[in-house]
């Protein structure tokens, strides 16, 4: 029998072209990082094709832990759950910050039969409550957090790290939650790491076609409201979401206004979580009558 | 600012036309603006040549059925290119009595 790779202490996670090797021996802390992070790991051939950034955690003065980034020390001194949050927070980054082929977005990525569909915005937005409820709910599920798009607008690509939902999150409590599976060590602030093959067996996907841009736009006290957005204001709000905007030629600039020529984008305003999944599930009818993407 | 200001395009934004808006970028400091039509044409119309005076006289020829909005129009939308430092103002400087 073939040792896995964290059998042998290191784990490798991938993001469209570039990976992260994480180094650790500690099994039970591996073990952990490698459930969490189970749906990013690179496939067997990927790594070596593929520019990579190393991290390692090692123990620490105390029962703390230090991480490092290419030799480099990131910080000390972490309790467990505070390293394994840093850990998958800086390893985000570097895939994320790292990658020239495509336009990574902060954003969450979500695809019904092959119509992928991108809800692009800041934090607080609700990508990740909105990415929850349309799992839950059918949709399959490629990413809350990054979201790597082609130059050319036909291709997007997640990266499938659990969903992070606060313990207040409002989708707590709706018919088709069940209490998550507790994750192996308790999170700071009660946050909730949450598998989304937990809502959903088998929802996880790795690519889809790009078909539609969503802006989403938590307003307690406004009412549901999507419109179409023109080209210009597309270009507009999609530049300050691009992550690796600063190793791309033109900081993505004419990537982007290229990528909005292809890809139809809508600002959608709500409240309840619940009217929004309608209005999505709209918008996949209409991107599906117009053809079913690649 | 006044009529005889004559606006300039800084350098180094990027513009493009996008179905008839636009976005004005710059890649190093970063500033973004999505301009409507109108306030496309005026960005192409900072030459540095012609004045805020004879950018209105244009557009108002151009678009007579506009002319009360071009009138206010055209001095918001510059002074929000001033705000972003998307334009220079060019005036002219003091008579030189020895080139004169």
């Amino acid at each position: 029998m073939t040792a896995r790779p964290e059998d042998r202490g290191r784990l490798i996670v991938q993001f469209a072209d570039h990976a992260s090797q994480i180094d650790c021996t500690d099994a039970a802390l591996l073990a952990c990082l490698a459930a969490l992070l189970r749906h990013c790991r690179a496939g067997p051939s990927d790594p070596a094709a593929l520019s990579t950034s190393t991290f390692e955690v090692r123990p620490d003065e105390g029962a703390t832990w230090l991480l490092l980034k290419d030799g480099c020390v990131v910080d000390r001194g972490f309790p467990t759950p505070e390293v394994v949050e840093r850990l998958i927070y800086e390893v985000t980054l570097a895939l994320a910050t790292s990658c020239r082929t495509s336009l990574v977005v902060h954003g969450a990525g979500l695809v019904r039969g092959n119509v992928g569909l991108v809800l692009c915005g800041e934090s607080g937005c609700g990508k990740s409550t909105l990415a929850t409820w349309l799992t839950a709910t059918g949709s399959d599920f490629l990413s809350d957090e990054l979201v790597a798009l082609g130059i050319d607008g036909s291709a997007m690509t997640g990266f499938p790290r659990p969903i992070v939902l606060k313990s207040d999150s409002a989708v707590v409590g709706q018919p088709w939650w069940d209490p998550p599976v507790p994750t192996p060590i308790p999170f700071p602030g009660g946050r909730i790491y949450l598998d989304p093959e937990q809502l959903r067996p088998n929802s996880v996907r790795a690519h889809a076609g790009l078909r539609v841009l969503v802006f989403p736009r938590y307003s307690p006290d406004g009412p549901l409201a999507i419109h179409r957005l023109t080209q210009a204001e597309a270009a507009y709000r999609l530049m300050p979401r691009l992550v690796n905007a600063a190793i791309l030629a033109d900081r993505g600039f004419q990537a982007v206004t290229r990528l909005v020529r292809a890809v139809p984008a809508y600002g959608l305003s709500y409240t309840a979580a619940a009217a929004a999944v309608g209005e999505l599930n709209q918008l996949w009818l209409d991107a599906w009558d117009h053809g079913p993407g690649e | 600012m006044h009529d005889s200001d004559r606006p300039r395009r800084a350098p180094g934004f990027q513009i493009d036309d996008l179905d008839g808006e636009a976005v004005l970028f710059h890649p190093v400091k970063l500033t973004i603006m999505h301009l409507n039509r109108s306030a496309a044409l005026i960005w192409r119309l900072c030459d540095g040549q012609r004045t805020l005076g004879e950018i209105r006289d244009l557009l108002s020829d151009a678009y007579p059925d506009a002319a009360p909005e071009i009138q206010t129009d055209v001095q918001r939308v510059l002074q929000m290119f001033l705000d972003n430092e998307s334009i220079a103002i060019v005036r002219p400087g003091p008579v030189d009595d020895r080139q004169a």
